[in-house]
């Protein structure tokens, strides 16, 4: 449970500065953080609970939040997204998502069984990510006139997000191999990595919430 | 195995840290960049709208010497005739006086239209000075009344006062023309490191939304604009209003 605490402190953190400032921002958009990073905690809690009453794996939990996580990260690009063709893209990709996870579900379900975490939809829906994260960023780096980053929310969160899924791509990518050879014994790598990247993810929310916050004032 | 996982790990986040580092040192110079390209812009601006002025204030000046030294010399020469006929006739009748009287008047009309376009006579004075000779010249036809409040003292550079008095007798020219008012009131007022002049007039005003820009409007807003400031018109039932508004670099106390 200690572990759960500490692991969830940055995501707390952040979600409890989202609640303070959550009127405020802007765009209103920016305010659904405020249940993702809520039903991101729960899921937390729910798989750690799961895991340790049940002695079981709590994969199933997971393979469905990855679902919810990815369609929440397609949305908010979605509205980050300036011209109509990246929007068109944006719901292009989520749709081949969405089909691609259906069929991997049934097959990896009727191969592994449903408590087996399902790695290729994370390194399908990761790369998704990245590549929105990448053409978000091509976007402000394209548009006319004079644009401070730092004062723009998205960017932040953007910055966060590709840390983190970049750095999550090749363990997760890995991990079926990684258990089945036992090279990660007692999953300290696998919790150094999570850790450090939910911190850098949630520092990177917190900061773009702030910073929203100090363009509103300054407007 | 697992240090290739964690070598390859730190590979890509090094590699989108450096991504991260090019996207915002770009945005930074090409900030810088467009920063620069603005300044120049507003520069090129304010010399083209400062020739501008420049070649209307000769134009003015070319126009107030051939009033003075031509027109003016014509009707002086003729009312010194009429003065002679009148001297030759003895008893000379009502309207030969009328005639020369009115004539008298025209010249010094003239002459003081002269002297307001004339840029040299205009740099002798300060702005107070300037708009007091301007509204005495208008007061003294009677056909309106011009009232001029302003602090006691004000210094402009005298470039931007020839400017900002050409706003101000264009306001008060149009006021004349078009709304054909009783009085015209002129207040200059320092606030708030801001010089602002308000004139306002008790004529038919004038339909804001058919308000059609003329010439004179669109100087009016490039010199303010030259200025660095900004210029609103307001219109009632009860009349109009020209508030002219200057930062304060436009002017030093």
């Amino acid at each position: 449970m200690i572990f759960l605490l500490v692991s969830s402190l940055p995501l707390l953190i952040s979600l409890v500065i989202i609640i303070v400032l959550y009127k405020r921002l802007r765009p209103k958009w920016i305010r659904a953080f405020t249940w993702y990073m809520l039903f991101t905690q729960i899921i937390a809690i729910v798989g750690y609970q799961y895991s340790a009453r049940f002695k079981e794996s709590n994969h199933f939990i997971f393979n469905s939040y990855l679902l919810v996580e990815f369609i929440f990260f397609f949305c908010i690009f979605y509205k980050s997204f300036q011209t109509k063709r990246l929007k068109k893209l944006t719901v292009a990709l989520a749709i081949g998502f969405l089909i691609f996870t259906i069929l991997s579900f049934l097959s990896v379900f009727a191969k592994d069984g449903f408590y087996v975490f399902n790695s290729p939809v994370y390194m399908v829906g990761s790369l998704i990510t990245i590549i929105m994260c990448l053409l978000f960023f091509v976007s402000l780096f394209k548009s006319e006139g004079i644009i401070n980053y730092f004062q723009i929310p998205m960017f932040w969160i953007a910055t966060g997000i590709l840390f983190y899924f970049v750095g999550n791509f090749i363990y997760l990518g890995f991990i079926d191999y990684i258990i089945a050879n036992n090279l990660d014994k007692d999953g300290a790598i696998y919790r150094f990595i999570t850790f450090t990247l939910s911190l850098l993810l949630y520092s990177l929310f917190t900061i773009g919430f702030l910073s929203n916050q100090t363009l509103k004032t300054k407007t | 195995m697992i240090f290739g996982v964690i070598f390859t790990t730190i590979v890509l986040l090094l590699l989108a840290a450096f991504l991260m580092f090019f996207f915002v040192r770009y945005r930074v110079k090409n900030n810088d960049y467009i920063k620069e390209r603005e300044a120049m812009q507003k520069s090129f601006e304010q010399t083209l709208l400062q020739s501008q002025i420049e070649v209307q204030e000769a134009t003015f000046a070319g126009v107030a010497k051939e009033l003075h030294d031509n027109i003016g010399q014509l009707l002086s020469s003729t009312k010194m005739l009429l003065g002679i006929t009148q001297r030759n006739m003895g008893n000379s009748p009502d309207t030969l006086t009328i005639a020369e009287e009115t004539l008298g008047k025209a010249i010094s009309e003239l002459r003081s239209l002269s002297k307001s376009l004339d840029r040299e006579w205009l740099e002798q004075f300060d702005f107070i000075h300037n708009l007091e000779a301007e509204s005495s010249r208008i007061n003294e036809a009677k056909h309106l009344r011009i009232s001029f409040t302003h602090p006691e003292k004000i210094s402009l550079k005298p470039d931007e006062q020839i400017i900002l008095f050409r706003i101000v007798q264009e306001a008060m020219q149009n006021a004349m023309k078009h709304a054909h008012p009783a009085l015209i009131q002129i207040h200059l007022t320092v606030a708030k490191e801001k010089l602002r002049v308000l004139v306002t007039d008790d004529g038919s005003g004038f339909d804001e939304s058919h308000q059609k820009e003329g010439m004179g409007i669109r100087n009016m807003k490039h010199r303010t604009k030259l200025l660095g400031g900004n210029i609103n018109w307001n219109s009632t039932g009860n009349g109009s209003s020209v508030i002219i508004e200057l930062p304060n670099n436009a002017y030093k106390l």
